[in-house]
């Protein structure tokens, strides 16, 4: 399974890389912007996007809102990151479209049970 | 009392009220008369000292009548006058030919005096001194009854004069009482007019009353320039536009005032959503004094966010008359909201991830399982510390968040029916390690039953969790702390007491404030910020409960965490 992360924070980019070779599924690409991510979304195939929220450029509901928009990107599986702390934030997400959410700090073992789900249903 | 005074006009002119000189006078006159046509050659004659003595009598009552007004005596004394006049009268009337005399005439003068007086006796008083003139000459020898024609005017002459006597009596009782009737009347009339007099001073001064407190009011209303003060009618229609509406909105009073509704004021969109164009029904939904968060439209167009209050006014007869606005600007407290907002979740933002990365971290240099890397006890023991560390700060993160919320009035609350007994026990286990470390016994009371009450219980168990934790870490070594469960017919109440360092009780009230600590805390270096009981007030009063302290320095503390709502559960 080939995996898109997306997140400004470069220690936290590689945490996540981490967790998804722990959970043996391929890194497709590693960005640190909203904009790099459609970019490469539009690229490459991937199977999941790991989106944090805040990020310069396009923040990740704003890349979430164009994959449910595009015809092609529509059905791919979305997991959202965020250390927003607002109380409704898992309303927002869940609004938006995404296929599910970490809020930080997050267990890596969390995290990699997550993406082995995904593969498993692919 | 100007009564009396108008009494005396009224009655002046009747013969009653004539001073005694005035009434005496026609005596005078007649007597003055009399002696000139004795002195004059006309030839009438008669005793020359009887004359001078009737004249004396009658001058002397002259000068009496004169006086008596003057003196302490009572006006009845009056009456000697006329007495003396028929004392007079017969002295004259005898010495100028009794019965032949041609004085006799005067007799009339005090018979209408004594009998203008009241009462009967009068008459008699009357009567009985005609009698005597009449009888006089008889009785000092100069008359006799010689023929029938004497007989009959002995007794004629005093019934005619009776007779008169009681005419005039009556004449003037009548007179009298209608006399009273006017005086009546016009006393009546007096007080009439001094209480209508009364009326209008009060009403002027009550419209005096009234005029200065709407001058009052409007100054004070104009005074305000901050916030908008608009009066309506019943139908929105604008009848009171101050100084700070002028200036908010942009309307001057004469623009506002009889031409404006109040839906033209609120965004259309806001007037709108009450489906009443008019705002009849915008302003007819506040029964009491209602706040409301409305935005607001000026004169040019533009808009502001306005924090609005609104209140009925009611008329004199205690009817509803219409509605006053009150309305403040809120533009710069809503960007200052704003930006705190915004500032809340960048330093959440900012902290959390660099906190996710320490931890995340930490969890992937843990051995998974025998394959890893092992690693020391001390290197794990190391770990501990940075794991147990980062997690600390990231309760700091959490608490500042939520006491943002709390601040910003964001915090909400999801009740669903929860085991107050089941929170309680698990806040004991979380709490029991550390009790333990700390040689703290801890114990748990909670009745046989099941304790259900309707709350969020995540919220909850955060608050028992403060308040077990606090107690647990101001407990010095060999103390003790009770968590006791009490289910009352209204309330739920979870005590937690300790026997540690205690509060001074002038720092009680402040306990809840953010970031404070009692100066027993830090004297004793126990760690914390001071956010934790800010937190749990917050949650129990967004379950209307109460926090209750009661402390005594080194002796203990008891909080107690009271939620309204008993037992659901059988």
């Amino acid at each position: 399974m080939r995996v898109l992360i997306a997140d400004d924070d470069a220690d936290l980019r590689d945490l996540v890389t981490i967790a998804v070779e722990k959970a043996g599924s391929e890194v497709a690409a590693a960005v640190a912007s909203g904009t790099e991510a459609w970019a490469a979304l539009q690229a490459m195939h991937v199977d999941l996007a790991v989106l944090d929220i805040s990020m310069p450029g396009m923040t990740g509901l704003e890349v979430l809102q164009k994959v449910r928009d595009d015809g092609g990107l529509r059905e791919l599986t979305v997991l959202v990151i965020t250390a927003d702390g607002a109380p409704d934030i898992a309303e927002q997400v869940h609004a938006a479209g995404a296929d599910g959410l970490i809020t930080k700090p997050f267990p890596v073992r969390e995290l990699v049970r997550f993406i082995r789900d995904v593969a498993e249903r692919l | 009392m100007p009564a009396p005074h108008r009494l005396a006009r009224v009655t002046l002119g009747t013969f009653g009220s004539w001073s005694p000189i005035l009434k005496h006078g026609a005596a005078l006159t007649g007597f003055a008369l009399a002696t000139l046509v004795l002195i004059s050659p006309v030839g009438i004659s008669g005793d020359v000292v009887p004359v001078v003595v009737a004249d004396a009598l009658v001058l002397a009552a002259a000068v009496f009548a004169i006086a008596l007004p003057r003196t302490s005596l009572s006006p009845r004394w009056e009456i000697a006058i006329p007495l003396v006049t028929f004392v007079a009268v017969a002295l004259l009337r005898t010495a100028t030919g009794g019965q032949i005399s041609p004085f006799g005439a005067l007799i009339i003068i005090p018979v209408i005096w004594i009998a203008s007086e009241q009462g009967v006796r009068h008459i008699l008083i009357a009567v009985a001194g005609v009698l005597m003139i009449v009888a006089l000459p008889f009785l000092v020898g100069i008359a006799s009854v010689a023929v029938a024609s004497d007989l009959v005017r002995l007794i004629f002459t005093p019934a005619v004069f009776a007779i008169a006597a009681v005419l005039i009596n009556q004449i003037a009782r009548v007179q009298h009482d209608r006399l009273l009737r006017v005086q009546q009347l016009v006393d009546e009339r007096d007080q009439l007019v001094a209480s209508l007099e009364q009326s209008t001073r009060e009403a002027h001064r009550q419209k005096e009353q009234s005029l200065e407190a709407n001058r009052l009011r409007d100054s004070v209303w104009d005074a305000i320039t901050g916030h908008a003060i608009i009066g309506t009618d019943l139908d929105g229609r604008v009848n009171v536009w101050n100084r700070g509406a002028v200036s908010l909105l942009g309307y001057t009073s004469a623009e506002a005032i009889g031409r404006l509704a109040i839906a033209d004021i609120h965004r259309p969109d806001a007037a709108d959503e009450t489906d009443d164009a008019g705002g009849g029904r915008l302003v007819g939904g506040a029964e009491a004094t209602e706040l409301r968060d409305w935005t607001y439209a000026r004169k040019d167009g533009s808009e502001f966010p306005a924090h609005v209050s609104v209140s009925e006014r009611f008329d004199e007869d205690g009817r509803s008359a219409g509605f006053i606005f009150v309305a403040t600007d809120e533009t710069e407290a809503t960007e200052l909201q704003r930006l705190k907002d915004e500032f809340t979740s960048l330093i959440s933002h900012e902290l959390r991830t660099p906190l996710s990365s320490i931890l995340g971290y930490v969890e992937l240099l843990r051995p998974e399982d025998e394959f890893d890397d092992p690693m020391t006890g001390q290197q794990l023991k190391y770990l501990d510390v940075v794991d147990r560390n980062a997690r600390r700060l990231l309760q700091l993160v959490g608490d500042l968040l939520f006491t943002a919320q709390v601040g910003a009035g964001r915090f909400t609350i999801e009740r669903v029916p929860t085991s107050i007994t089941a929170l309680v026990r698990a806040a004991a286990d979380t709490a029991a390690p550390t009790a333990e470390n700390g040689h703290v016994a801890l114990d748990v009371v909670t009745p046989e039953k099941d304790v259900v009450v309707t709350v969020d219980p995540l919220r909850i168990g955060q608050a028992l969790d403060n308040l077990l934790s606090n107690a647990v870490k101001f407990t010095p070594r060999g103390g003790a702390v009770t968590l006791t469960l009490e289910s009352g017919p209204e309330e739920t109440r979870v005590i937690v007491q300790d026997t540690g360092i205690g509060i001074p009780a002038d720092e009680l009230d402040r306990l809840a404030e953010r970031f404070f600590r009692a100066s027993t805390a830090s004297q004793h270096a126990v760690k914390g910020v001071g956010l934790g009981l800010t937190i749990t007030k917050a949650i129990a009063t967004a379950h209307d409960g109460r926090i209750e302290i009661a402390s005594t320095v080194g002796v203990g503390t008891t909080f107690t965490l009271v939620l309204p709502g008993a037992s659901a559960a059988a």
